[in-house]
């Protein structure tokens, strides 16, 4: 660290910011569970809902970044 | 005993801020060079969680051989094992808002001390997926001690 406040760098754009801040409140709780609680509580507990959800998670969330940076 | 655990849970979350910030999950921009595997991929995110499971997996194991926590009476351990719709459909639709902003929910909420009009803005439309979610499930507020409390941790 250089010292000074963590930075904070969002690149997408308002209405991205928007739609994802709904769809990670809205999804986290449909799937039981966020990067915290099914990626490291989860995991840490072995538990198989946890395993699925993480790497649903994790592949969606590289699908979209693929399409918002390399395709769109 | 209750003023202790109000402490414990102040360390605890201190801690995991820190963690957080320290280490760049904090900062969305980061965090979509992490996930951009096809990319200018940025590995150096999978640390985080790699380094906290390696604490996290032996603190568990730990925690379940002594039966109990510290500071409480019990354990309220996720009951559910079913690997259902709503897991598999709900991640997805996390894994659309974590790709499209780079900000998952603990780090948004503790990037509220920056006080970006941007990460409030996250935050508020988060809160309110989370209440249009309880909203059309026809959730209720689920009582403490009840045995709908040990559903999977957030």
């Amino acid at each position: 660290m250089a010292g000074g406040p963590a930075p904070v760098n969002i690149l997408a754009s308002p209405p991205a910011i928007l739609i994802g801040g709904l769809l990670v409140g809205f999804g986290t709780r449909m799937g039981s569970g966020c990067t915290s609680g099914h990626g490291l509580c989860g995991l840490a507990l072995l538990s198989w809902r946890s395993v699925v959800a993480t790497a649903v998670f994790f592949g969606v969330a590289m699908v979209t970044v693929f399409l918002t940076g390399h395709v769109f | 005993m209750a003023i202790l655990r109000i402490f414990a849970a102040l360390v605890c979350g201190i801690v995991f801020g820190l963690g957080l910030a320290i280490s760049g999950m904090m900062n969305p921009a980061k965090v979509i060079g992490f996930l951009d595997v096809t990319g200018s991929w940025d590995p150096t995110l999978a640390f985080v969680m790699g380094g906290a499971l390696l604490v996290a997996v032996p603190a568990y194991r730990l925690v379940l051989g002594r039966g109990h926590p510290a500071l409480a009476g019990g354990l309220s351990l996720p009951a559910n094992t079913r690997l259902d719709t709503p897991l598999i459909l709900g991640s997805a639709l996390f894994g659309v808002g974590w790709g499209l902003v780079g900000f998952c929910p603990g780090p948004a909420v503790a990037a509220v001390v920056t006080g970006l009009p941007t990460v409030i803005g996250f935050v508020a439309f988060m809160v309110a997926g989370m209440a249009l979610h309880a909203w059309i499930s026809g959730e209720r507020p689920v009582r403490k001690g009840s045995p709908d409390a040990a559903s999977d941790t957030g």
